[in-house]
């Protein structure tokens, strides 16, 4: 969403709120995080007679070549949040990426309401909780990776819709459930105009000191928008399902993160010929003092077929898979600040009547180096 | 008569001199409220109300944590024994909630003397201390 005549009306009314209401219940936090990268060779050949790119971040489509660019993962945000009493309170979050030439959106703008200790509920837009990560992906310095593994990462990433949060404990763990209904629209690069409606998911949170387990499911009606025969249109939605597993253990200065996850369509989706979807990865990283080395392997399988219902779609029957190996390291080099190295080799696993009719499309080597930054 | 007192008062203030001292050479740390609060806190507890998950106490009352300046000793003494984090990962923990939605983190106050201080006019509040730096002003609901 840009930023439009509400929002910006939203975002002057939490600026009043800050002149008018005590400084203190106003909060203004923001990240910026500059990163540059290259891929570490020329395209490959693609059928289509262009060169293969690597796509950092799918929501806004920020794709690495063989020449140096800072614009792919760079991105600022800016928070401002009030608390309003007695359980209310209200938050904006406008972010600029570089993978939509800092156009300014809309992030988050929602409203909390604590109904008692256990209950809250959130409205307005918010993230799609799809992965472990998905909250905080934007916030670069809230992980050790330069990005979170490209395998799993989905074009749609907010909703406009409610969510209803429990927060409790089970001896002595900590239980966090949320269950969310919304609806979006978003611009996938390969597909164009696509949405998501009558969306309904829940997120199970369980976890105890420094071991954290999550598991997630959602169902939503999916459409691409595009001319029949190559979209469903919102009108003839397909249903959609989604669901993950994630574990992260800190022991000592060490710690393993892991989610697997999946995504299916009832029916296949037009143009792209997408059937079903599984990805993964699993990460060690080991601190010593500020310096975070880390290691990851991930990977994804999205299995394609040629028909719908019989009809031709314009896929293949296939499966269009990668993995690969990133190393990094973080370094906390400020209070408010880490420096990030990152090198990542991804290999195309895709079947071979896809590598044939598409090109190596997957295979890159990709080096970056970046700052995230909180304030 | 009068004589005894005087030992008996100079032995004591000799036994408390030595405690005292012994408990500044140690200085550990010290959790504190208000001496109003009534609430018995566990470890777990207090870890709950610092890491915003937790908003109250026991007793139902508003919980408000309070925390020293970032780089103080006492600080990284009390995030590693009682939050069980380093200072990286506290700081991405908050990263992670602070940007959506989910809490933001408690605020910074300056030096243990400055935490009693606000904690002695508060009862809501609840902040750790040099275990040195504990008076009758606060009241010690833990300390390691």
């Amino acid at each position: 969403m840009k930023l439009n005549q509400f929002t910006a009306g939203l975002f002057a009314t939490l600026l009043l709120l800050g002149s008018t209401t005590q400084a203190s219940d106003v909060r203004i936090n923001g990240f910026i995080s500059v990163v540059g990268g290259t891929t570490l060779s020329e395209g490959n050949n693609l059928t289509t007679g262009n060169k293969s790119t690597f796509q950092s971040n799918a929501p806004t489509n920020g794709r690495y070549d063989d020449d140096i660019s800072f614009k792919p993962d760079t991105i600022f945000g800016l928070q401002v949040s009030s608390n309003l009493g007695e359980g209310l309170s209200v938050t904006g979050q406008i972010t600029g990426a570089g993978g939509e030439d800092f156009d300014a959106n809309v992030a988050w703008a929602y409203l909390t309401y604590e109904f008692n200790d256990a209950w809250s509920m959130m409205a307005g837009r918010q993230r799609i909780p799809f992965f472990m990560n998905s909250d905080y992906l934007d916030v670069g310095y809230a992980y050790h990776w330069m990005r979170p593994p490209t395998e799993t990462d989905v074009a749609v990433d907010d909703f406009e819709g409610v969510s209803f949060i429990h927060t409790g404990y089970i001896g002595d763990w900590d239980s966090r459930l949320k269950i969310y209904a919304g609806e979006n629209t978003a611009e996938a690069a390969s597909l164009g105009p696509l949405g998501i409606k009558d969306m309904v998911g829940v997120v199970y949170n369980l976890g105890k000191d420094n071991l954290q387990l999550r598991a997630t499911y959602m169902v939503t009606d999916f459409y691409v928008d595009a001319l029949a025969p190559f979209g469903q249109g919102p009108e003839t939605p397909v249903s959609a399902y989604f669901f993950g597993f994630a574990g992260k253990w800190n022991f000592g200065n060490s710690f393993i993160m892991a989610e697997y996850v999946g995504y299916g369509f009832d029916d296949v989706i037009f143009s792209a010929g997408w059937d079903e979807y599984t990805g993964g990865y699993v990460s060690f990283g080991h601190q010593v003092n500020s310096i975070t080395p880390h290691i990851t392997y991930s990977f994804s399988e999205l299995t394609t077929a040629s028909t719908t219902n019989g009809s031709p779609n314009g896929g293949l029957d296939g499966s269009e898979d990668s993995s690969s190996i990133t190393v990094g390291v973080r370094w906390d080099f400020h209070p408010k600040a880490a420096f990030k190295v990152e090198y990542q080799t991804r290999s195309d696993d895709s079947t071979a009547n896809i590598i044939a009719a598409k090109g190596n499309l997957l295979e890159t080597d990709l080096f970056s180096v970046g700052i995230d930054v909180i304030f | 008569m009068k004589r005894k007192t005087i030992k008996t008062l100079l032995a004591a203030s000799l036994v408390s001199a030595t405690l005292l001292s012994s408990v500044a050479a140690w200085s550990g740390v010290a959790v504190i409220v208000h001496p109003s609060n009534a609430n018995s806190l566990s470890q777990a507890d207090i870890s709950r109300i610092f890491l915003g998950k937790k908003k109250s106490y026991p007793d139902g009352s508003e919980a408000i944590p309070v925390d020293q300046k970032d780089g103080s000793a006492v600080r990284s003494s009390f995030v590693g024994t009682v939050l069980k984090k380093n200072e990286q990962q506290i700081k991405a923990y908050w990263a992670q909630l602070l940007f959506t939605g989910k809490g933001t983190p408690p605020k910074e106050v300056g030096a243990s003397a400055d935490v009693r201080q606000l904690i002695a006019e508060n009862p809501a509040l609840i902040g750790y201390i040099d275990s040195a730096d504990a008076d009758a002003t606060v009241k010690v609901v833990h300390q390691f």
